[in-house]
């Protein structure tokens, strides 16, 4: 269990973090999502000891980061945002490097070793460089390293950065894999990365926790407007006005044109009415063929949006 | 501890740069030793320590640059600080790689010597052994200075051409001030800066005004008392001063012939107080 408390940071006169206060249980799943520089990594880097905070402090199974630093380090393990790999070390060197540093007992390493590598799937790459692998396998290096010392909570800073979308896939099945086994604290700027992992999503904004839920109830509580994605057949303007018409839609755009004499529309409507059937009808009578119609879902990234530039809004 | 220590000391010889620096200082000891042993037929080998003791100083910071601003530059040094290992232990475990690097180089320059020896020559053993006593001391201590400097930047070219730049400013330090004005009014002003400097240190410490501005009016208060009442207190203040704390005239000693233990203590403490100082710059970075 992680308990943060009262968090803040200076940078000489910037605030990267101003009071951020949450609680991990045993088993949980974080997502910590903010965007670029809104002190995801600066609070990482307080709970793991390499930082220390101005005010507050980190309990991790009630041992304070601060005070009893071996003791608190010992639980925890870490992939920071850039892996922090020796690459003139083969991979096996430098897990055998980690395994002494964080005191993995001698007669161990070779088993702890082997156990990890297959884990994360880097058996194959065991004797080469770290320098000449590619940036999916030093990342899974870096989780590997992690794993060094069986903490047993992981802290991921941006587990899937700059990777390409196969390796993107590779690391979340790793991460999903050993949610099932660890505490996990993942952060990201990317949200499908934490929605389909997470059971509970912290959202940061310059450096202050603006939201923390189950992605589900996010998606319930914040956003409430329904929008409805529709491709028909027919006149442009009569089709639009049509649409328009209908009781409930609150507005209705032509977004583009993709197919010969049909019009793509994104349509809004409130909260009482459902009105696909009523579409259809209308289409149905004008004899309009509808090429598509997709009801959008509200997605993660929409209630970041909102609730950071709600914060925003709120402030100026 | 040992993990740090095997690590660097292996990273000496993954990279060019442990051999660059064995290299370079084997062929500063080679070229004295042909000078003064097989052309000048001078046995006395604590003379080719003597003549490399400047010299030196620019293969060290091959040793030291990499320590700390390698790590920082690729941010491994966040394995190394999130590890269940206390700074002091990273410290001393990369300290001691560097100590053993120079110290096997040591080792071998030691076939010179002993080549003299069944050459037939008379080399004054005791002498030679006090000799390379003190250049092993002599060396560590400058290491430890370049670990710090390495330990204050990110980037190893600057540690190194400040590491150079400070070895030079140690080693001609004495010469300097057998250069100043030896007045009693321009030993207390220097006197005086120093308890600035000192006050300016340690309000960037404690960032209490009144502790410093106490230390600082006492400070200088006692000097001005000093200058009016104990004048011979600063007959020859900076010499003596800089002859305590140099590093090289401590280190002449050694090659002369005299074995001092107090000198050994001087190079150790001063070492010790170094690695401090660098446990304490890698401390403060994360609360600033």
């Amino acid at each position: 269990m992680i308990e943060v408390k009262n968090l803040v940071k200076r940078y000489g006169n910037h605030l990267a973090l101003d009071n951020v206060s949450f609680t991990v249980e045993n088993g949980e799943v974080i997502g910590f999502l903010g965007p670029n520089g809104a002190g995801k990594s600066t609070t990482m880097n307080i709970i793991t000891g390499y930082l220390s905070s101005t005010e507050g402090e980190v309990l991790v199974d009630g041992v304070s980061v601060l005070d009893e630093p071996e003791k608190a380090k010992k639980k925890i393990g870490y992939l920071p945002e850039i892996p922090p790999l020796y690459t003139e070390m083969t991979v096996e060197e430098y897990l055998l490097f980690v395994c002494q540093l964080k005191g993995v007992p001698a007669d161990k390493r070779v088993e702890t070793i082997t156990r990890i590598t297959r884990q994360t799937r880097i058996a194959d790459v065991r004797k080469r460089l770290i320098r000449n692998l590619s940036k999916g396998y030093r990342q899974r290096v870096g989780i590997a390293q992690a794993l060094v010392g069986d903490p047993d909570v992981l802290i991921l800073d941006e587990p899937t950065v700059g990777l390409d979308p196969k390796q993107i896939t590779e690391v979340r099945s790793l991460i999903k894999e050993l949610s099932e086994t660890h505490t996990l604290i993942i952060s990201s700027h990317i949200l499908a990365e934490v929605q389909n992992v997470c059971t509970r999503v912290i959202i940061i904004n310059k450096g202050r926790i603006v939201a923390t839920d189950t992605p589900e109830n996010l998606a319930k509580s914040s956003v409430k407007s329904n929008k409805l994605e529709m491709r028909i057949k027919g006149p442009k303007n009569d089709v639009l006005n049509g649409i328009t018409a209908i009781e409930g839609v609150t507005s209705a755009e032509i977004v583009r044109i993709r197919e010969e004499g049909s019009v793509d529309i994104d349509i809004d409507t409130d909260d009482e009415h459902d009105i696909r059937e009523a579409v259809f009808e209308f289409c149905s009578a004008n004899h309009y063929p509808i090429l598509q119609m997709r009801s959008l879902e509200v997605s993660l990234e929409d209630i970041f949006l909102q609730i950071t530039g709600e914060r925003e809004a709120r402030r100026s | 501890m040992i993990a740090v220590y095997l690590k660097e000391l292996k990273s000496y010889f993954k990279t060019p740069l442990g051999y660059a620096f064995m290299a370079f200082m084997l062929v500063l000891f080679g070229i004295y030793f042909m000078l003064y042993g097989l052309f000048y037929h001078n046995a006395d080998y604590s003379l080719v320590l003597n003549a490399v003791t400047m010299l030196i100083l620019f293969a060290l910071p091959l040793l030291t640059m990499r320590m700390f601003s390698e790590e920082m530059h690729n941010k491994t040094d966040q394995l190394l600080l999130t590890s269940p290992v206390p700074v002091w232990k990273i410290v001393l475990g990369k300290y001691l790689a560097a100590m053993t690097l120079f110290a096997i180089v040591l080792v071998i320059t030691v076939l010179q010597p002993i080549v003299l020896h069944a050459l037939g020559g008379a080399v004054p053993t005791e002498k030679v052994i006090g000799g390379y006593i003190g250049f092993l001391l002599y060396g560590f201590a400058f290491i430890s200075i370049g670990m710090l400097i390495s330990a204050l930047t990110e980037n190893q070219l600057v540690a190194a051409l400040a590491s150079i730049g400070v070895f030079m400013l140690i080693f001609l330090l004495d010469g300097i001030t057998s250069l100043l004005p030896t007045s009693h009014i321009f030993a207390m002003s220097c006197l005086i800066v120093a308890i600035l400097l000192l006050s300016f240190l340690i309000y960037r410490a404690i960032r209490n005004i009144y502790v410093t501005g106490i230390v600082a009016v006492v400070g200088i208060a006692a000097a001005i008392l000093l200058f009016f009442f104990v004048p011979t207190f600063y007959e020859n203040l900076l010499t003596k001063v800089s002859d305590w704390a140099s590093l090289v005239i401590r280190y002449s000693d050694f090659y002369t012939g005299v074995f001092d233990f107090s000198n050994v203590v001087f190079y150790i403490s001063f070492s010790v107080l170094m690695i401090f100082f660098t446990v304490q710059i890698i401390e403060k970075r994360r609360w600033s």
